[in-house]
């Protein structure tokens, strides 16, 4: 079996081979969108290969931050708590990466059709609930820091823990039943036929996400190390 | 340099800068952590 160091050396590696991959597909096998008639900002589209999957990224940390919690909550076991932590602060990472990379590329994209970019942007549902949930999670790293008492702390946590979670479905849904979302629905349940990307980009945009789970993978270790670490200190200092 | 461009470099910017910073604060934070344990085993023997 692989020890925790081995495991973190293999994300950290495996990271590093995915994100050189998936350079290489978006530069060089992706299609150069500088002359087609209706893309507006082809050199901004490639973040087409970057922010969906931060975006991913966030999820897949929330929902374990939400497994973490709800075990939490049972066990009263303060290493769920641990777990819970290390994959918030991930997530939230990626949750501020993907808001920022969407901002990015909607202000090229309708700043120049000569609209207002950021009411356009911070109007569209799925925007707005990624946005909520932004907001949760920063709640949720800020009262780790105000609440000393470690079982009440992770009490509360667990609580916000679970209900920023809850705006992961509600995110998938809300482009799905609302109409007014400016985001393609490109796979899953209820997918767009007209907003069909191709074979080829599909296939660099899965591989992607799988580049974002292993960079994921490796942070979030790193991360656990070091919680580990400050329980050791906090164990040392009382002994 | 054309709007696009700005925008491009931007996003870029904000993936591998912020992705950039957060493995240096992890590395800073490791290092300090071990130290203090370092520290506190020191003190014990």
């Amino acid at each position: 079996m692989l020890s925790a160091s081995r495991l973190r050396l293999a994300a950290i590696w495996s990271t590093v081979a995915a994100w050189l991959v998936l350079g290489y597909l978006a530069w060089f096998v992706a299609p150069d969108w500088s002359n087609a008639p209706d893309v507006s900002a082809p050199l901004t589209r490639k973040l087409l290969f970057y922010h969906p999957a931060s975006a991913w990224a966030s999820f897949l940390a929330y929902t374990l931050v939400f497994a973490a919690s709800i075990v939490y909550l049972r066990e009263r076991d303060l290493r769920r708590d641990t777990f819970a932590r290390s994959a918030a602060e991930v997530g939230f990472l990626f949750n501020t990466i993907a808001l920022a990379t969407g901002t990015a590329w909607g202000w090229a994209e309708w700043q120049r059709a000569g609209q207002n970019a950021i009411a356009t942007i911070y109007t569209d549902p799925k925007v707005v609930v990624v946005l909520i949930m932004w907001f949760v999670f920063a709640a949720y790293l800020m009262l780790r820091r105000l609440v000393d008492e470690p079982e009440r702390r992770a009490r509360l946590a667990a609580v916000f823990g679970i209900l920023g979670f809850t705006c992961a479905p509600l995110s998938f849904l809300a482009s799905r039943v609302l109409a007014s979302s400016l985001h393609p629905d490109v796979a899953g349940p209820g997918a767009n036929a007209d907003a069909a990307v191709g074979a080829q980009v599909g296939m660099i945009i899965g591989f992607s996400m799988i580049a974002y789970t292993l960079l994921f993978l490796a942070l979030f270790l790193q991360r656990l190390r070091l919680a580990r670490l400050e329980e050791r200190i906090e164990l040392l200092e009382v002994s | 340099m054309s709007a696009d461009t700005t925008t491009f470099f931007i996003g870029f910017t904000i993936i591998f800068g912020a992705l950039g910073l957060y493995l240096w604060r992890l590395d800073r934070a490791g290092k300090k952590l071990e130290e203090r344990i370092e520290e506190l085993e020191k003190q014990k023997k």
